[in-house]
Order: structure tokens, then C-alpha cells, then sequence
């Protein structure tokens, strides 16, 4: 294989990875042909008459057509990638589809026992603003969600909207900036052919008019699955996804937007792209929709209420910035939440599109337990011999209240009923049994859990409560493996499991779950894993059962009785992932030919990056558990020496994947687990390097929203403390000018601002440069010195800095001092401070001090 | 860090500056004539150095993956610098006849050997360039 075909390869897997369109791909292959054909005429003229072609103009065409093309696609694949995340379709594909024939009447009017109007259709077409569904937990919001996103129908309203759309747009050309607008619009697209290298103006028609987007945020998962952040990167992604000629100028927009200079990236390589801020994704997006004004964009938003707030950032300021993207005139929403005070306030009020889902689904719901009783063989027979059972279905929809999940945990559980040939009374009598109440229906599940299983349900739901987003099957089968063999682990070798045996753990595990948790954690598949090994995760069946889990005094001691030492199953969890490593099917895609050329010329190496994604996933996921198992517990070394056992592992694993990153180092950093990182094998003095590495680690730790932020200092002072210079320069700015700009561009908690000063502090006193000027467009160029002043208390600001250092900016806005109260600071610490003063013991008192400082006055 | 396209596209300008100065020996400069619409040989002149240079500006050693390819860009530029050179000198003579090949016009600041190596130089470029893209392809 050579060096080309291995990128091509490389772009294809991204390709579909990022699930992008593949005739792109199809005209390089057409390309290389051309190269191919074109060196091969060239070679044998030589020898031969010339042909009547001229083959050095033409390889000349095509090896510059086959470079412009395939780094186009390159830098595209690369701004794609930094907005991608690995769950970002994931709640969507576990969303339950709607039952046959459900959900229909939302393209109507009304439906029929209920005259409240509907106005989807209506709006789809003709609307504007945002369509607020909402509805009580479990009623069905996110499947009607789904139904309406995959349906042709909306398609076909939506287009409808285009069209008239399009057509108002022509008759207000007449108008100088819409003019001005439009002819912008076809310049960039202009341009994006002739950079295609293909220069075929007639593709100008498959530009996308039309964009949809979709976004489901999900409680339970990632921490970005249920963050602004994660909705503004996946509805970008999905947007540019579409229209992948803006893609060039959102890079130019974001070099500008960080400062760099105007033409990055645009020849040679590829710089790594740096983190997106919220600012910077809002106003991506804003911008993309009213450069494109032609265009017209739907995008779905489903459960509302399922949003973190955090970092000061409420349901309001969700409910502003949905306000914000709905103003343009090409831009609806369609959102479904819970009907929480605050969206009732900011939806149902101001706008006549919303429903009410609970009262509209009666219909739906009869049909439901209708069919489902029908397809049951033992139910016919029984309902031909005795028509009463006829009356179960309607009793069972009545009693639903339009809680569609209620439905389906009841009729899965009296279809278990018929096997036994249940009589209708009993039936009956086994519904008067099921509480109406969902969350009352949820512990009545809990508690017909056998007494046998009820150890391993609770470290279940314990560990499933606890993870940072779902975790593997093939984990929760490791885990009772090890629980029951605690040798599990020493007298297996780092092997990769064969089909025969995955295949034999993930049904038992399935089944073991379902009798073990009642249906309440079920199973989700991942349509986009190729590997087996990473297809099945276990999820909660609902949000609801989340909630209940985490809220339930009585569940909660039914776990603590299940599970007596919680730190005891995160170390379960961590010996599970290290199982995990050692049998995962890590593998390389190449052929024999490239292993022979690989001594050569080892970059050629192609990697797939499922294997890497999973491989840092395990990490991330050993670096949290390992995290939970060290804190709070009297047994540190006991995790320290697993750690170990992992490193090697991990090791063992990068080396069959070709992978020399530092990601494992890096999580750690961002997740700030000092005892962790203090335990490393790691060439320490790879960081005091005039060359950096590509991904540093100090940066990892100081622009991580992961850890909590006290333990971000140790960290952060540790890797200063092993001689990382503050005033490295990367991606054109410096570790600590990076970081200046990130607080300055950021709203920060009191709590936060407190651990904030002591990074400060403890870069400044390694040497930061101060006079530094910040990447920061909105406030103008600030120095790292006027950031200081503006981000802490004069006290102490003046800790930090040189005695006489006054702020220089202009017009700058200068920290409210009264925000925190603190006491006078003590000659000596501001002393102490500025002196580069490195004992650890003294250091040690030094930040004793400094704490004592920052305790309030209440306190 | 250069990926593998740049590498390629840094071929393919190599390509791009041996076609057209091969072109340009061959007597595709009475092309510029028509197209300036001039009779001043010197502007013509002076739009083929142009063009030259802005060819040999667009080839950035630094975009070779190997050292192979490093050397073929750096030879590729001394050769257009020298034939600068001599395009430079040619112009300060300021003779206005017309040739019927820049082969021909480098004849009046060069020796018949010296055209003869650069000649060489070119189509031992040409082959080599061609036999590195080939290579990249596999």
C-alpha cells in the first residue's frame, strides 16, 4: 500500500465516521486514475512516438486536481471531526420507534376525540418560531420526536416552506442587501467548485436549500449529551454536514475569531484544531444561517429538560439561545420538553404552536395494547374461547393517562401473565395490583426483584448510575466474572475474546440483566460500531427510571444493603475495564505488503480510528472510576498497583495499535487525578522539550471542564513543578495566555475563581509572562497583567503581581470587589509569591496560607 | 508533519514549472506573443519571467515528506533560478528580435553546452518527478 492510498483510506474511514457523503471520495479515485494513466503515457513516450495528448499537461492537471480535492476534503473532515463526539446520534438510535400507525394525526388537524388544533403541518409549511411539544415524563415526547424527524411528510411540508421561501427571496432582490447577500452567497459556493478542482459549474443545483438538524439531549449520557455545547456542536455539525461549502469559511471566520493569521491551514498541514467555546459556536452557527439566507433550516430539539445547567448557565439561558437562533427569518425549531414553568413562560404564552402530547395519544395508546395483545398467539385463542378479555385493553388504556411508558412496562408484564393462561380476573386483578403511578410502578419493579439477584442489581444499577456515559455489555459481564473469581484477571492473557465466546457472554449478560433489573436497564445497540466487541451498551430503558434511581430513598437503601462498600465496586469497575483492554479486538488495517515497508517509513501505519476512539474511551472511563476509587477510601494502594497493571495494558494496546499519544497522560491531566499522574511511567522531560508535544498535557489540565476544579491545581502545579515552562508557545499562543483568555471568556462560579487565582498564581510564580497580550477578540487586546485586574479583587490581584503594576487597558472593566470578601493579605505571602520559591515544604505552607486566605468571613 | 496530498501537490508543481519551461523551449513562447499583443520582446520577456517565478514560488521544499522529494524541489528551483538568470540578461542586452524558441534566445547569453545542460536537467527532473509520483501512488 502506498502512501496515498493509505491517506485515501484514511479519508474514507473519517468519511464514514463523520457519516459524510461518498461521491466526493468517488471523484478521487477518478483522479488517481487520471495520475495513474497520465505517468504511465508519460514513461513510455520515452521510447514510443508521442501521442497526440499532451501527458505532462495532463499529469500536471491531475495531480493538482487530486491535491486541491483531497486537502479540501482533508481540512473539511478536520473542522467536522473537532465538532463530532462519539455519542452525538447515540440517544437518537436508542429512542423507541413508534408503534405502526401511531403518531399519524400529528400532520392533521385535530384528532378525533379532542378538538384542540394541532397546526404542525401548518406550521411547517407556513410558521415560524419555534413548535413547543410538551408532555408529562413517559409519554411518548421523544419517540414523537423521532417519528416526526425521520417522516417523509415533514420533508414534504418543509419543502413547501423552501420553495416560498426561495420565491420571496427573489422578489425582494430589488432590495441592496439582499442583493449584496445573494451574490456573496454565490461567490463562496463559486469558489468552493473552483476549489474542487473540478470546476463543473452545473453541480451548482446540488447545493443544499433545505437543511434539517437534530439534536436530542439525553440526561443520562455524557457529560456533552446534555450540554449547550453538545447542541451547538452537533446541530454545526449537521448544518455544515449539509453545506460543506461553508466549511471553508467558518476555518477563515475561526482563525480570525482566535487571532491567527487570516490564510491558516489553507496550505501544507494540518494544524489541531482547538477546543470550541460556546461564543464561538453560536456565532458559527448564526453566521452559517444568515450567510446561506437562501436556505432554509428546520432543526428539532428534543428534551429540554433533560439540559445540565451548569457554569451559571440555566434553562433560561437555554430558552434565550434557541431564542436567539429562531429570530432569523429562515430558521424554525421544533422543541419537546416537560412542562416546566420556565418553557410554559417562554413557549406557550407567546405562541400558538404547542400541544399537550398526554391528551392527544389516547388513540395511539388503545392501538398499542390492541396489537400487541393480538400478536400474541395464547392471548387469541384465549379471547376467541372468552370474549372479556376484550375489556383488559380498554382498562388498560384507560388507566395509562397517557403514560406511554406506564403501557409498556404493564402490557409486558400480563403478556407474561397469558403464558400461564392467566384467567381474565386474574388479569385483572394483577392490573389492580400495577400502582398507577409511574414512579410508584418503578419500585413495585424493584422490589419483585428475586432475593438472589438483588446483590448483583444493585452494583448494576449502582455502576450504570455512576458511569460517565453507558458502558459496554461485554463490561457487565467481565464484572461478574471477576466478582466471582478474584483471579479472574491474573490467569488470563491479553488476548482478544474469538466470536464464539463474545457472542456466548453478551447473550448471557442480557439475560442475566433483564431478570436482574426487570427491563429497568436494558441493552442499546450502536449501528455504527463495526466491531461486535463495541455494539451493545446498557442504558436506562427511560429518563424517568434515572431520575426515580437517583431520587428514591427507598431505592437508595436497597442499593446500599445490595452493595455495602461502594469504593469497593469502582475498584470492580476499574479491574472490569482493565479485562476489558486486555481482550478488546484491537487491530490494524494494513496488508502484509505495508508491514514489510514499515522499518522504512513507520508513518505509513493506517489506524482505524474506531479502535483508537474505543482505546481512549477505556481510558477515560479507568481515569473516572479510578478517580472515585481513590477518594475517599483508606485502600490507595491497592488502586495504585491496579493502575500499574493497567499502564501496561494500555501499553501493550497502543503498541498493536501504533499509537505513541499521550492520551492517557492527557485524561488524566483533564480529569485532574494527581495520585494517578504522580504514578506514571512517563518520560518526564519530554515536557521541558524545546519542541512540544503535539497535544501538550499542561494545556489538558488547564482548559479541561472535566475535573473538579481543586484538584485542576494539583495538577496544574505538579506539571509546573516537573518544569513545564508557562510561556511555551503553541498554536501561536502560550500555555498561559491561552488560559488567561479562556477565564476571561468565561463566567465563573465563586468557587471556581477561588481555584482559578491559585493556577494563576502558581503560573505567575513559575514565570508566566505578564505582559503578555490575550487571544480575545471581544475585549479587545488585553494584557495578561489588565486580565488579572479584571478577573480577581485588588487583594488579590496584588498578591499575584509586582508591587506597582496598575491596570493599562482602557475602558477596562476592573473586578467587583465586594463580590468576595477577604481578608487583608499579609506582606509576607505577596512576598513568597513572587519569589520563584520552590521547596515543596515551603510550597505546601505557602498554599496552606493562601487557603486560609480565601476562607470567607462567615466562616 | 506535511500530509501525503501536500506532498503530492508539492510533485505536481514541479510538474507544473518542467512543463512549462519544457514548453517554453519547444517554442510555445510565440503563444505569449498573441496573448500580450505586443511586439516588444522584452514585455514578453518579461511576462515569462513572471510566470516563471510565480511557478517556482508556488514549489515549497518544505512539503516534501522525504528526502528524495526535498532534493528533486531544490533542484527544480536552482534550475528555474538559473534560467532567470539568464532570461534577466537577456533582457538587459535588450535586443528586440524576435526567436523562434527561447531555445534559440538563450543562445545569445549562453554557450551551446550550457543550454544543452539544462536541457539534460529538465528531462532528468521530468523522469525523476514522474517516477516520485508514481511511487506516492504505489
Amino acid at each position: 500500500m502506498s502512501e496515498i492510498s493509505v491517506a485515501v483510506n484514511r479519508l474514507t474511514e473519517t468519511n464514514n465516521l463523520l457519516r459524510l457523503d461518498m461521491k466526493r471520495l468517488a471523484a478521487m479515485d477518478a483522479m488517481i486514475q487520471d495520475i495513474l494513466s497520465a505517468t504511465t503515457a508519460l514513461q513510455s513516450t520515452d521510447r514510443n512516438q508521442r501521442t497526440s495528448q499532451d501527458p505532462m499537461q495532463a499529469l500536471s492537471l491531475a495531480v493538482s486536481n487530486l491535491g486541491v480535492h483531497a486537502q479540501t476534503i482533508a481540512h473539511e473532515q478536520h473542522l467536522l471531526s473537532s465538532l463530532h463526539f462519539s455519542m452525538i446520534r447515540a440517544r437518537h438510535e436508542k429512542i423507541e420507534k413508534a408503534h405502526a400507525n401511531t403518531y399519524e394525526w400529528i400532520f392533521r388537524d385535530s384528532v378525533p376525540d379532542n378538538a384542540t388544533p394541532i397546526r404542525f403541518a401548518q406550521w411547517l409549511e407556513a410558521g415560524t418560531g419555534i413548535y413547543w411539544i410538551h408532555g408529562k415524563p413517559g409519554c411518548g415526547k421523544s419517540t414523537l420526536m423521532k417519528f416526526i424527524c425521520d417522516h417523509t411528510q415533514t420533508r414534504n411540508h418543509l419543502g413547501r416552506w423552501s420553495q416560498s421561501h426561495a420565491k420571496s427571496l427573489q422578489e425582494r432582490t430589488r432590495n441592496i442587501t439582499d442583493e449584496e447577500k445573494l451574490s456573496y452567497e454565490a461567490e463562496l459556493i463559486e469558489s468552493y467548485y473552483q476549489q474542487q478542482g473540478d470546476g463543473t459549474q452545473s453541480r451548482k443545483g446540488e447545493i443544499a436549500r433545505m437543511v434539517t438538524a437534530k439534536y436530542f439531549f439525553w440526561n443520562a449520557g455524557s457529560k456533552l449529551q446534555k450540554s449547550q455545547e453538545g447542541l451547538l456542536r452537533s446541530l454545526v455539525f449537521e448544518v455544515l454536514r449539509q453545506c460543506p461549502e461553508l466549511i471553508r469559511h467558518v476555518r477563515k471566520a475561526r482563525s480570525r475569531y482566535r487571532g491567527f493569521a487570516d490564510d491558516l491551514g489553507e496550505t501544507g498541514s494540518l494544524v489541531e484544531e482547538a477546543p470550541w467555546s460556546f461564543e464561538e459556536l453560536i456565532s458559527t452557527l448564526q453566521e452559517v444561517i444568515n450567510v446561506r439566507s437562501s436556505a432554509t433550516f428546520c432543526l428539532f430539539i428534543d428534551g429540554l429538560d433533560e439540559y445540565k445547567e451548569e457554569n451559571k448557565r440555566t434553562y433560561r439561558d437555554l430558552v434565550a439561545t434557541l431564542n436567539r437562533i429562531a429570530q432569523f427569518p429562515n430558521v424554525k425549531i421544533c422543541a419537546s420538553s416537560r412542562p416546566w414553568t420556565v418553557f410554559l413562560d417562554a413557549f406557550k404564552g407567546r405562541s400558538m404552536y404547542s400541544i399537550k402530547l398526554e391528551e392527544l395519544t389516547r388513540g395511539d395508546i388503545r392501538r398499542f395494547v390492541s396489537d400487541t395483545f393480538q400478536e400474541h398467539d395464547q392471548y387469541r385463542r384465549l379471547k376467541d374461547h372468552d370474549p372479556a378479555y376484550n375489556t383488559l385493553i380498554g382498562e388498560v388504556a384507560r388507566r395509562a393517562q397517557g403514560v406511554f411508558l406506564w403501557v409498556y412496562l404493564v402490557v409486558k408484564d400480563l403478556l407474561e401473565g397469558l403464558t400461564y393462561n392467566d384467567s381474565v380476573q386474574t388479569m385483572l386483578a394483577r392490573l389492580d395490583q400495577f400502582p398507577e403511578d409511574l414512579e410508584d410502578f418503578f419500585q413495585h419493579m424493584i422490589e419483585s426483584i428475586p432475593r438472589q439477584y438483588r446483590h448483583q442489581a444493585a452494583r448494576t444499577f449502582l455502576v450504570t448510575m455512576a458511569a460517565p456515559a453507558p458502558l459496554l455489555l461485554v463490561l457487565h459481564s467481565f464484572l461478574d466474572d471477576i466478582e466471582a473469581n478474584p483471579e479472574y484477571l491474573s490467569c488470563r492473557s491479553q488476548m482478544p475474546l474469538d466470536i464464539s465466546e463474545l457472542t456466548f457472554r453478551h447473550d448471557r449478560m442480557r439475560r442475566q440483566l433483564e431478570g436482574r433489573t426487570k427491563g429497568l436497564l436494558e441493552v442499546v445497540s450502536n449501528s455504527q460500531a463495526t466491531e461486535p466487541y463495541y455494539q451493545f451498551r446498557v442504558d436506562f430503558l427511560h429518563r424517568t427510571v434515572k431520575d426515580f434511581l437517583h431520587s428514591s430513598s427507598k431505592v437508595q437503601s436497597f442499593m446500599l444493603n445490595g452493595q455495602k462498600d461502594a469504593f469497593k465496586t469502582w475498584v470492580l469497575v476499574c479491574r472490569g475495564i482493565l479485562a476489558e483492554v486486555r481482550h478488546a479486538p484491537f487491530k490494524t488495517n494494513y496488508n502484509m505488503k505495508l508491514e514489510k515497508r514499515r522499518n522504512m517509513q513507520n508513518e505509513l501505519v493506517f489506524v482505524s480510528p474506531e479502535h483508537l476512539n474505543r482505546l481512549y474511551g477505556f481510558f477515560f472511563e479507568f481515569v473516572y472510576f479510578a478517580e472515585k476509587a481513590l477518594h475517599g477510601s483508606d485502600n490507595e494502594s491497592a488502586m495504585l498497583a491496579l493502575f500499574k497493571t493497567f499502564e501496561r495494558a494500555s501499553e501493550n494496546a497502543k503498541a498493536r495499535l501504533n499509537d505513541d499519544s499521550d492520551r492517557l497522560p492527557e485524561i488524566i491531566c483533564e480529569l485532574g487525578v494527581l495520585e494517578l499522574l504522580q504514578n506514571m511511567d512517563y518520560d518526564w522531560s519530554k515536557l521541558s522539550s524545546p519542541n512540544p508535544t503535539p497535544r501538550s498535557l499542561i494545556r489538558r489540565a488547564l482548559l479541561s471542564f472535566q475535573g473538579a476544579p481543586q484538584q485542576q491545581v494539583g495538577v496544574v502545579e505538579y506539571l509546573l513543578g516537573r518544569g513545564v515552562d508557562p510561556n511555551q508557545v503553541r498554536m501561536e499562543n502560550s500555555h498561559f495566555q491561552e488560559y488567561m483568555a479562556m477565564l476571561v471568556n468565561n463566567k465563573s462560579t465563586e468557587e471556581q475563581e477561588e481555584y482559578s487565582f491559585r493556577v494563576v498564581a502558581a503560573l505567575v510564580a513559575h514565570g508566566a509572562d505578564l505582559s503578555a497580550r490575550l487571544p480575545t477578540s471581544r475585549l479587545g487586546k488585553l494584557t495578561a497583567q489588565d486580565a488579572i485586574h479584571k478577573l480577581f479583587p485588588p487583594s488579590l490581584a496584588s498578591v499575584i503581581l509586582p508591587a506597582g503594576s496598575p491596570p493599562t487597558g482602557q475602558g477596562l472593566q476592573l473586578h467587583p470587589a465586594t463580590r468576595v470578601r477577604i481578608r487583608p493579605v499579609s506582606p509576607t505571602v505577596v512576598q513568597e509569591v513572587a519569589s520563584n520559591s520552590p521547596s515543596p515544604g515551603r510550597k505546601a505552607a505557602l498554599w496552606s496560607r493562601l487557603s486560609r486566605i480565601f476562607g470567607r468571613e462567615n466562616s | 508533519m506535511a500530509d501525503p496530498f501536500a506532498a503530492l501537490g508539492l510533485a505536481g508543481n514541479i510538474i507544473t514549472l518542467i512543463d512549462f519551461t519544457c514548453k517554453l523551449f519547444a517554442g510555445a513562447h510565440t503563444i505569449y506573443r498573441s496573448h500580450t499583443g505586443t511586439s516588444d520582446e522584452n514585455a514578453v520577456l518579461e511576462v515569462i519571467v513572471r510566470d516563471i517565478s510565480s511557478f517556482s514560488g508556488a514549489i515549497f521544499v518544505e512539503q516534501a515528506r522525504s528526502e528524495q522529494l526535498r532534493l528533486l524541489a531544490a533542484e527544480s528551483k536552482r534550475v528555474a533560478e538559473e534560467l532567470l538568470r539568464a532570461l534577466e540578461r537577456l533582457k538587459v542586452q535588450g535586443r528586440n528580435t524576435r526567436w523562434g524558441s527561447l531555445k534559440a534566445a538563450l543562445r545569445e547569453v549562453w554557450s551551446r553546452s550550457e543550454v544543452e545542460n539544462l536541457e539534460k536537467s529538465l528531462s532528468k527532473l521530468q523522469a525523476q518527478v514522474t517516477a516520485h509520483i508514481q511511487h506516492l501512488m504505489g
